[in-house]
């Protein structure tokens, strides 16, 4: 332990230390980083992604991206992308959505990341065979064609455990692949507690957090002989939900489980390549709140969301300079709830679109355009007319030189309100039938380049989203969407990269102008969307030894929509080492190295008393994040 | 580079700190507690000077106002469960301010001598704390008034001489919640002994009288349902004599106010689903309508002159305007434009 905390010592205090850092690649799949068009970062998941690194980290240190937790290693995230609400990102494994059209938002964290290869951040404009027309972006997790075998387990602070393995094996007529994680924590770190008493500091006390453990498993396999592929993805999750700090839930449990099966087919003839697939998605969740905490009845509500559909992609290249795109997106959700009091326990819904799209380059392949549209009808089973949608967008590129490019999209964007937001009765949550579907326009402008030791992209970008659903709360603490809000925000992010020697540098900035527009009179910020969010990774390799230092830093988010509550800036460190020996590879890492879990803030920020006092850093009112916390992992990849 | 490092840092954010107070409202005000449920504003509007200090200081979520013997408190209520004394003068700083048990759920206070009695919803002991310092000095157990859930799920609680009325509203929590009758608690104050327990209809709620000296107001009835009525109480014979129901009046009565010998209800639609809220005077056993709006009407108090109405937008949220609105009693009107306040009111509480 020593050794490793000298380690870690020592790359804390040299500046020309290195960390294990995140790749991040500017490069879109199958595709050079002069001729992609969408504004998209991919990651790859391999050794130099850090141990403790769910999705929702990983995504959170890209451009654009901006994470919420509710604390604690595994804990629930939201995702923004360039300002949107966590329902309008669209989640896809191997272009399968996650949350297709009725279905609610994906918790990140469910999601084992070292399952798959890479991943796929799509900002705003998305690629036509994802069939997606989401406002904020697409997150696509795209597993292994010839997956490793590997082996991995972790130990650390707050009881948190991890272990994982994943091997492929040839048949002979085929290739069978098999990845299994677990992750076990009790999350009961340390947090400071005001009692919401600002103005009274003498009752402050340390206290414990408690009912925030969990447990979650996944199991992932594929069968893959020729163009034929079947996959399935499943995943369960069983954990406390300990309320806010003020008020915790004592009792309150929560826990899903999730299937997506997959099969697929493909081919390519010529200058045609086909993609067919069908897919059956089953997600349950349980909400167990037997002493009444969070509905203020007691309850045990089970909802259950199947969907079910096919897609079918296609492209004709007639030339280098013409490839025609077309994607056909066919789908059937349902939701059914058990609850004990519900007027309208389930609901299906039909959903059909098609997704066209054209890429056209010049005979030098300079210059490309690809204008794309996409056409799309939903029909709820009862309650509200069907609706029609077209979300048309067109995206241009300027490869000026061999390395520098300059691209730029824009389009019109809709999502209709999901099942929850219609007809949820669902603890605090009851929706709302006449809800009219968001509209969004945006578009971005930027320039990109990559070199043999460097990558830097810059991208200027602006979001509205007319008709936003906000989830409103009452009196009871019952909350109700309604259409609201105008959200605007305008904003740049950079990602570069650069390799001297025996370093890898990266660097992540997004800036947001962030804001909701009620009534054409007020600006109102929207909460959780950070002005600024920095991110740096330094890693430093030598031989078989790899040490790494990582910089968060965010500043000017709100916790509320009013304003009121500002966070001030942020900055957590994480340092890392590994030992690789061979097929071995020990690894440490420590998580908010600086243990910043309190930060001074004004007393009453309707008050300029120039008072300051201590809270407890969240990201979420009351939701207290942990501590510095240690994990050490052991991983063996033949 | 230069051009990279402009569009990164090169504007100006938008400003989103509140307004400026258009004055510095003294007494006597009408203090509003406004709320979006997430976050609240401490507001006030100055009767003399005919203005408002919005956005003062910030409060919990859940908010509530109770003005006691010249003294004006803030209540935390669910998930806040704190309490603080305002200065009535400055009210950007309160005195002091005591944080009371998780989930207690504080719903009303008097003072007494140098005591405060606090209710509490979801606990069944009504505590008492120093009048000065806040801290816990007592605690009256009630535990025996309660339904089957042993909570008497205690709201309104009104000083009158030397007795305290209690509103017990004995939900039942382990039914989802399922009304049983309530009951009214008289409680002698120096001794602290209960010496009249009172049967009446659902969830009531208690209200002064300041026209009629040792009478209270209490309403009854569930919210959606015409299960209520109103009744006035005679404190020292401990008798209720039936006004007019919910039935009667055909809306759902919500709160009352008192002036000059008129009361004032705030009622809604007994369709939970149709966002309608009314106002009504209340005279010689006749309603009269003052206004009726696709609004919420959250609480009426009356000042020296004037009811005043608490404002808000009702479920859907949209086109309704919020804020603060004048009744005048006397013709039984609307009396002056609604003055605007950035979150919608809630809670209202007058400081003379």
């Amino acid at each position: 332990m020593f050794f490793w905390l000298t380690l870690c010592r020592a790359a804390m205090a040299a500046p020309d230390s290195d960390s294990v850092a995140v790749e991040v690649e500017v490069r879109a799949p199958d595709e050079t980083v002069q001729m992609t068009t969408a504004a998209v970062t991919v990651v790859a998941v391999d050794d130099r992604v850090p141990p403790s690194s769910d999705l929702s980290t990983l995504v959170s240190r890209t451009a654009g991206t901006s994470v919420r937790r509710l604390g604690g290693v595994g804990a629930w995230t939201t995702l923004s992308i360039r300002g949107s609400s966590a329902r309008q990102v669209d989640v896809f494994i191997d272009g399968v959505p996650l949350n297709p059209d009725g279905l609610i938002t994906v918790n990140l964290a469910e999601l084992p990341l070292r399952t798959f290869e890479r991943v796929e951040i799509y900002r705003g404009f998305t690629p036509v065979w994802l069939g997606s027309s989401a406002i904020g972006g697409a997150i696509n997790l795209v597993s292994a064609e010839r997956p490793k075998g590997q082996a991995a387990l972790s130990a650390g602070s707050l009881t948190t455990s991890r272990a994982s393995a994943s091997g492929a094996l040839d048949l002979g007529n085929g290739l069978a692949w098999m990845s299994v994680e677990a992750l076990g924590t009790r999350g009961d770190f340390s947090f400071f507690d005001d009692r919401g008493t600002a103005f009274n500091t003498g009752d402050d006390v340390w206290l414990q957090r408690a009912n925030n453990d969990r447990r979650q498993g996944s199991v992932h396999a594929s069968y893959q002989s020729g163009p034929w592929r079947v996959l399935t993805a499943a995943s369960f999750r069983e954990e406390g939900i300990p309320g806010v700090q003020y008020g915790p839930y004592s009792g309150v449990r929560w826990s899903t489980a999730r299937d997506l099966t997959v099969g697929s087919w493909q081919h390519q003839a010529g200058a045609w390549s086909h993609r067919a697939s069908v897919w059956g998605l089953l997600r349950q969740e349980y909400l167990s709140d037997p002493l009444g905490e969070v509905a203020l009845v007691a309850t045990g509500d089970r909802s259950r969301m199947t969907a079910a559909g096919a897609i079918y992609t296609t492209s004709f290249a007639a030339s280098p300079r013409v490839v025609w795109s077309q994607a056909v997106h066919l789908g059937i959700a349902g939701w059914q709830q058990d609850l004990q009091a519900s007027n309208d326990p389930s609901q299906q819904r039909l959903s059909a679109s098609t997704t066209g799209g054209l890429t056209l380059r010049d005979p030098g392949e300079f210059f490309q355009v690809s204008p794309v549209v996409k056409v799309g009808r939903i029909a709820d089973r009862r309650g509200r007319e069907p609706m029609n949608a077209v979300s048309p967008r067109i995206s241009v590129l300027w490869a000026f030189s061999r390395t520098w490019a300059l691209s730029g999209n824009a389009g019109l964007y809709l999502r209709p309100p999901d099942l929850l937001e219609l007809y949820g009765n669902q603890g605090v949550f009851v929706g709302n039938s006449v809800l009219s579907a968001e509209r969004g326009r945006q578009g971005d402008v930027g320039v990109r380049g990559v070199g043999s030791k460097h990558e830097l992209s810059v991208v200027a970008f602006a979001n509205d989203v007319f008709d936003q659903i906000v989830w409103l709360q009452n009196a009871q603490g019952l909350a109700r969407p309604s259409n609201l809000a105008h959200a605007r925000t305008l904003g740049t992010e950079l990602a570069s990269a650069w390799r001297p020697g025996s370093f890898d540098l990266r660097f992540t900035g997004t800036r947001n102008w962030a804001v909701q527009i009620v009534d054409d009179t007020a600006d109102l910020p929207i909460p959780g969307v950070p002005e600024w969010e920095l991110h740096t990774d330094v890693r430093w390799q030598r031989k078989n030894l790899t040490l790494g230092h990582r910089v968060d830093y965010t500043f000017g988010s709100y916790l509320d929509a009013q304003g009121f509550f500002g966070t001030p800036p942020r900055t957590v460190h994480a340092v890392s080492a590994a030992l690789t020996d061979g097929a071995l590879c020990l690894q440490f890492e420590l998580l908010n190295a600086l243990n910043q879990i309190v930060e001074s803030t004004d007393r009453d920020p309707l008050v300029d008393d120039g008072v300051q006092v201590d809270r407890a850093v969240t990201d979420f009112f009351g939701y207290p994040l942990p501590g510095r916390t240690v994990l050490l992992p052991l991983r063996y990849q033949p | 580079m230069s051009l990279l490092l402009t569009l990164l840092i090169g504007c100006t954010p938008p400003d989103h700190s509140p307004p400026e107070a258009d004055c510095d409202a003294q007494a006597p005000l009408i203090a509003l507690a406004t709320t979006d449920f997430t976050v609240g504003a401490l507001a006030a509007y100055d009767l003399t000077a005919g203005c408002l200090s919005d956005q003062i200081a910030t409060t919990s979520g859940d908010p509530a106002l109770v003005a006691d013997a010249d003294r004006l408190f803030l209540l935390n209520r669910q998930g806040g469960d704190v309490i603080r004394e305002l200065n009535p003068s400055d009210l950007t700083v309160p005195l002091w301010e005591v944080a009371l048990a998780d989930l207690v759920n504080p719903h009303d206070l008097i003072v007494v001598d140098d005591e405060l009695w606090v209710t509490q919803y979801d606990q069944a002991e009504l505590v008492r704390l120093d009048g000065v310092t806040g801290a816990e000095v007592g605690a009256l157990d009630l535990s025996e008034y309660a339904d089957a859930d042993g909570i008497p799920e205690m709201d309104g609680l009104i000083r009158h001489q030397d007795r305290g009325i209690l509103a017990l509203q004995r939900f039942d929590q382990g039914l989802d919640w399922e009304p049983t009758p309530g009951g009214l608690l008289v409680i002698e104050l120096s001794d602290a002994q209960v010496m009249v327990d009172l049967d009446i209809g659902l969830s009531p709620r208690v209200f002064e009288r300041p026209s009629t000296p040792g009478s209270i107001a209490v309403l009854t009835g569930t919210y959606g349902q015409a299960d209520g009525g109103l009744w006035f109480m005679d404190v020292d014979s401990g008798t209720l004599e039936s006004q007019i129901t919910e039935e009667e009046a055909g809306v759902d009565f919500g709160h009352y106010a008192e002036i000059n010998g008129v009361g004032v209800l705030t009622a809604t639609h007994f369709d939970a689903q149709i966002s309608q809220a009314s106002a009504w005077c209340f005279s010689d056993g006749n309603l009269t309508l003052a206004t009726e709006q696709a609004v919420w009407f959250t609480d009426v108090v009356a000042g020296p002159d004037y009811a005043w109405l608490s404002v808000r937008r009702g479920w859907d949220g949209v086109g309704a305007e919020w804020g603060l609105q004048a009744i005048a009693v006397s013709s039984c009107s609307l009396h002056g434009p609604l003055i605007p306040t950035t979150l919608e009111p809630y809670s209202l509480a007058f400081f003379p």
